[in-house]
């Protein structure tokens, strides 16, 4: 059973408050804390704060490695010093949802997108998930690392957009879109599919390939990929400075003579 | 009967599956835990998980319930591989070709990425005779091509001369120290204040009309023309240019910046100067030219020493790519003691003569 109780607070923008009994500590994404009690004590560590059979050197390595899942080299740790439960709450740090995973539940292993992981008990240890097949790593949205969050007890993640959890049943397959996958159980199938139809994938607006997750398992999608999010702002951002109907017909003036010059040099 | 342990996903187990023990006899797989019984000829294998790594055996209950047994490690899967029934041991050969291609992609990525990494340390180490090698597939037209479009520019300025006693003295020098290259050479003396000489790509040299006037003998301009010509046998100005393209090259693809690289050519292109190395080489294999063309070659350690006493010659060795006059006359002289010329003789030339040239004095105005 879990020693922290916690409240997801906010309904699109979220945040978690964790109420932590006297001696329990939490470690947090560095800057993530939003605010707590005055009671709590912060000290930083290495990594996830977790000890290695190789001294100093393998937990540096241990941090190093948990870097490259989109962590920082440090994290921040949060213990209740006093004798009556403390508050502390973290924020993401985009705009995001938060679900509290009990990694008890997950058979003590759960596999996320680079990034995602918020906050946990002490004790839970975020690792490398390094992707073995090529073309799920390259086409499947989630890149070749994601991150393995091991150990008892419960940890918040975070993505963006709203998030679904959904359960599989064994052998029951799902097809999603790359990039939307949040978390998953490691004895989920994640496969890449290829969509086999060359119009849809030009005029359709859908890739060329899926991923495909198979059962058993849980897994949770999101429905905004921070890529299509901020691929869609830049859009806006650069389209954007052509204001109003004059400048669009401006722009179309130009096309229209561009491609008008270009006919006459091939009729001369 | 073989009994090995397991875990059960789907039916009333948990989402994180409940470990247990399987029974695998005859063609029948039974859990007696949770009462099931499944023929092996309605099993379904697959190979998934994360990793890939992971068996799974795959069942529907006549109630239409899915089912899924995890097997745990090795050790159990080659069990049941030796123990299957027919029916199954044709789907086992899957997981073992799944893992054997994952091993193969991998193992031949790290190969790719173990030539790329062994061809660049070999390319630092015989960077030299890489060079080499590049620049001697340029042509030697190409090479005079080269040469003549810089030659253009100095020659735009009027301060080239071409006749005269001065100029037919220096040809015929020249002549005898580059007799059997396949350079066509070409030489000019230029009206220039300043003690200098030049070699362009393509064997293109050119003698400033100040250090006409500082050398006492023709055996000190043969000395300064061996020097000049074996910037060009060894084409040190087309290394130059490889060299920074290569630079300019390896910067574009590290930091993607094209100006940059655009800024390492165009310096190189302004710039017209050697490497100590290549002048250490130019002094060594002049030295062995003029030794060779059987001129007294005393002359180059004259005339450095002359240079040595000018204003301004001696900047610190680490400020200059040149390398330090005094060092260059030290290594020139340990190279005369090893090897003295017997049979060297100083040019019977009246230098006196023609620096007393009309043409020369010309030059001089």
């Amino acid at each position: 059973m879990s020693q922290i109780s916690y409240q997801i607070e906010g309904s699109d923008l979220q945040y978690v408050e964790v109420v932590l009994p006297p001696g329990v500590s939490v470690v947090g994404e560095q800057g993530a804390m939003m605010y707590m009690d005055a009671n709590i004590e912060v000290s930083t560590v290495l990594g996830d704060g977790s000890q290695s059979a190789y001294g100093v050197a393998g937990r540096f390595f241990k941090a190093l490695k948990r870097s490259l899942t989109g962590e920082s080299l440090f994290s921040s740790r949060y213990r209740n010093e006093s004798l009556t439960p403390q508050r502390i709450a973290f924020a993401p740090p985009i705009i995001s949802k938060i679900v509290a995973v009990d990694l008890a539940e997950m058979g003590g292993g759960l596999i996320c997108q680079k990034g995602a992981f918020l906050a946990g008990e002490e004790g839970i240890e975020v690792k490398l998930a390094f992707q073995k097949r090529l073309r799920v790593g390259f086409l499947g949205g989630e890149g070749f690392i994601m991150q393995r969050i091991t150990g008892k007890g419960v940890v918040f993640i975070n993505a963006c957009g709203a998030l679904k959890e959904m359960i599989l049943a064994p052998a029951q397959t799902l097809q999603v879109d790359s990039g939307c996958l949040v978390a998953l159980s490691p004895t989920v199938t994640y496969e890449i599919k290829y969509a086999g139809k060359v119009k849809t994938a030009l005029f359709g607006g859908e890739g060329l390939f899926y991923a495909s997750l198979k059962g058993p398992g849980k897994i949770w999608l999101q429905s905004l990929p921070e890529r299509r999010l901020s691929i869609e702002l830049m859009q806006m951002a650069t389209l954007g400075r052509t204001k109003g109907i004059a400048g669009k017909l401006y722009l179309l003036l130009i096309i229209v003579i561009v491609v008008a010059s270009f006919f006459a040099e091939l009729n001369k | 009967m073989q009994l090995f342990k397991a875990i059960l996903y789907g039916g009333d187990s948990p989402l994180a599956g409940a470990p247990v023990d399987v029974v695998l006899s005859g063609d029948c797989l039974s859990i007696n835990a949770k009462k099931i019984h499944v023929n092996c000829d309605n099993i379904i294998m697959s190979v998934g998980g994360f990793d890939h790594n992971e068996f799974f055996l795959h069942w529907y209950a006549p109630t239409g319930e899915a089912y899924s047994l995890k097997l745990m490690g090795k050790t159990d899967i080659t069990f049941i591989m030796a123990n299957a029934p027919p029916s199954l041991k044709q789907q086992f050969n899957k997981w073992h070709q799944r893992q054997l291609s994952i091993k193969l992609v991998w193992a031949s990525l790290s190969g790719i990425a173990g030539v790329f990494v062994l061809s660049l340390g070999l390319l630092w180490w015989q960077y030299d005779a890489v060079l080499s090698w590049l620049t001697q597939q340029v042509s030697v037209r190409q090479e005079e091509q080269l040469g003549k479009s810089v030659l253009a520019q100095i020659e735009s300025n009027g301060d080239l001369v071409k006749q005269g006693l001065a100029f037919d003295t220096l040809k015929n020098i020249g002549k005898q120290l580059t007799l059997n290259s396949r350079y066509h050479y070409q030489w000019f003396i230029k009206k220039d204040k300043t003690v200098n000489a030049f070699a362009l790509p393509g064997g293109i040299i050119v003698v400033n009309s100040a250090l006409l006037a500082k050398a006492d003998n023709a055996d000190e301009l043969a000395a300064v023309l061996a020097h000049e010509v074996q910037h060009v046998e060894q084409q040190h100005a087309l290394k130059n240019m490889v060299n920074s393209l290569g630079w300019a090259a390896a910067l574009m693809v590290v930091l993607g910046d094209v100006n940059a690289a655009t800024a390492v050519i165009a310096h190189q292109l302004g710039n017209m100067y050697f490497s100590r190395d290549s002048e250490d080489e130019a002094d060594r294999l002049g030295l062995q030219a003029l030794i060779h063309a059987k001129i007294a070659p005393e002359g180059m350690v004259t005339l450095l020493q002359k240079l040595a006493k000018e204003p301004g010659a001696n900047p610190p060795e680490w400020l200059s790519s040149h390398p330090d006059i005094a060092q260059r006359i030290k290594t020139i002289q340990n190279l005369l003691k090893e090897r003295p010329c017997k049979a060297c003789q100083p040019l019977l030339i009246d230098w006196k003569k023609i620096q007393q040239d009309n043409a020369f004095f010309q030059v001089q105005s």
